[in-house]
């Protein structure tokens, strides 16, 4: 009766011992497994919002005919710092874009003006009044802003 | 026999109130914690999103008149705005051409006519010129000047001609409103020199343009004499003739070079 009680109490201790244990592995596997979830998920609304706010314009342009050059002024007016790719298409054929000299984008700080210069100096490229400019900006949270231009 | 169940229920009812509190300890210290940092982040891009749509909103209503004008004898133009939005408006860019400044300017809500200030122009003795002139506010709005490109021709300040503009709607949901003879008659109030035009058999809309190149005097005569008021009056005849009906006698002022060169009147 007595080592009968003696093995109930250590089998009571060691059952609860391993409920215990394994109850503990849940535990701080559920801790890790929804601290991650749960900034994941705070990172990817946080990024949301930001591709909300985000703002931008092109505020002007102007090519410049004897240097041959186009110039892009692109406003960010919103709160959110921005990285923009600048995709020019001039005489619906000449196609030039910043992702080959700056592949990881061009930044613009929150309220400041960026100016993105454009050579088009070379003999097939030169553009003469009256050609036409199409200027993309398109920010890397996927925002776009799009102006039309004519050269005077 | 009865001693063991009770010992058998025991040792289950122990772990069951370990596994109980452990499951328990788990929902509020991980589930629930993580379901509200998930619900505050919610409502902070809902809020953002609310947020966002008072700004846009607030983008598209902006609106207000810019004038940039010559001072005379002097190479600068002087600018002046009028709000027509229930916000402040913050000014913070102007543009003379292609080049960019920053300027730092607040306009109050529905402020009428406030003059911002006068800013150097590059002009050239012998060289003629043109200046357009344009400022962007913090909601990313361009506004152009409202008098167009300022021209200086080496020498002095030039002209723009100063218009008005005339629309004239139908006069009735009837077809035979719809068309007739209309008649508007500009008198310049100083002078009595006065403009008539006429149009007829229009339907729908008919528009009057006077270029009143007589009337067309130097910025430095304007100035001097204050703004140009002009007596305007429309007639209508019907389609189904009869005499002239007056439908619209009003006075209309051009303010330039402080305000646009060109009126337009809406009847």
């Amino acid at each position: 009766m007595r080592r009968r009680a003696l093995s109930e109490v250590i089998s009571t201790v060691i059952l609860s011992g391993v409920v215990l244990a394994i109850g503990g592995a849940i535990w701080a596997y559920s801790l890790g497994a929804t601290t991650a979830i749960a900034d994941g998920y705070v990172s990817d609304t946080l990024g949301l919002v930001d591709e909300i706010v985000e703002r931008f314009d092109v505020e002007h342009i102007h090519y410049n005919l004897t240097k041959d050059i186009l110039r892009i002024w692109i406003y960010n007016y919103g709160e959110v710092d921005i990285t923009v790719d600048v995709y020019v298409t001039a005489k619906s054929t000449i196609e030039k874009s910043t992702r080959g000299d700056q592949p990881n984008g061009v930044d613009i700080l929150s309220e400041q003006v960026l100016i993105v210069t454009f050579d088009f100096s070379a003999p097939a490229d030169s553009l003469v009044s009256g050609d036409s400019v199409a200027v993309e900006v398109y920010s890397r949270r996927q925002n776009c802003a799009y102006k039309s231009y004519v050269v005077p | 026999m009865r001693t063991n169940r009770m010992w058998c229920r025991s040792r289950k009812g122990m772990s069951t109130v370990l596994g109980t509190l452990i499951f328990v300890g788990i929902l509020f210290s991980a589930v629930v914690p993580m379901f509200l940092v998930m619900q505050q982040a919610d409502i902070i891009l809902d809020q953002e999103k609310l947020e966002i749509r008072r700004v846009d909103d607030e983008r598209s209503r902006e609106l207000m008149d810019f004038y940039a004008y010559p001072v005379n004898d002097e190479d600068k133009i002087e600018l002046k705005v009028t709000s027509r939005f229930e916000l402040p408006i913050h000014i913070v860019h102007l543009w003379i051409n292609n080049t960019r400044r920053d300027i730092d300017f607040e306009i109050p809500p529905m402020e009428q006519d406030m003059v911002l200030d006068q800013y150097d122009v590059p002009t050239k003795a012998g060289v003629t010129k043109e200046f357009k002139v344009k400022i962007t506010t913090d909601r990313g709005n361009v506004y152009e000047s409202k008098t167009g490109d300022i021209i200086h021709d080496g020498s002095d300040w030039t002209n723009p001609e100063l218009q008005v503009i005339v629309f004239v709607g139908a006069q009735g949901s009837g077809w035979w409103n719809q068309w007739g003879n209309y008649k508007a008659k500009l008198t310049r109030t100083a002078t009595g020199y006065s403009y008539e035009q006429t149009k007829s058999w229009t339907f729908g809309t008919c528009m009057f343009q006077f270029d009143p190149s007589g009337i067309t005097v130097t910025p430095i005569t304007l100035t001097d004499s204050g703004p140009g008021t002009y007596h305007l009056l429309v007639q209508r005849k019907s389609f189904w003739g009869g005499s002239w009906t007056t439908i619209r006698v009003m006075d209309v002022t051009i303010t330039w070079p402080s305000g646009s060169p060109i009126v337009e009147v809406y009847i």
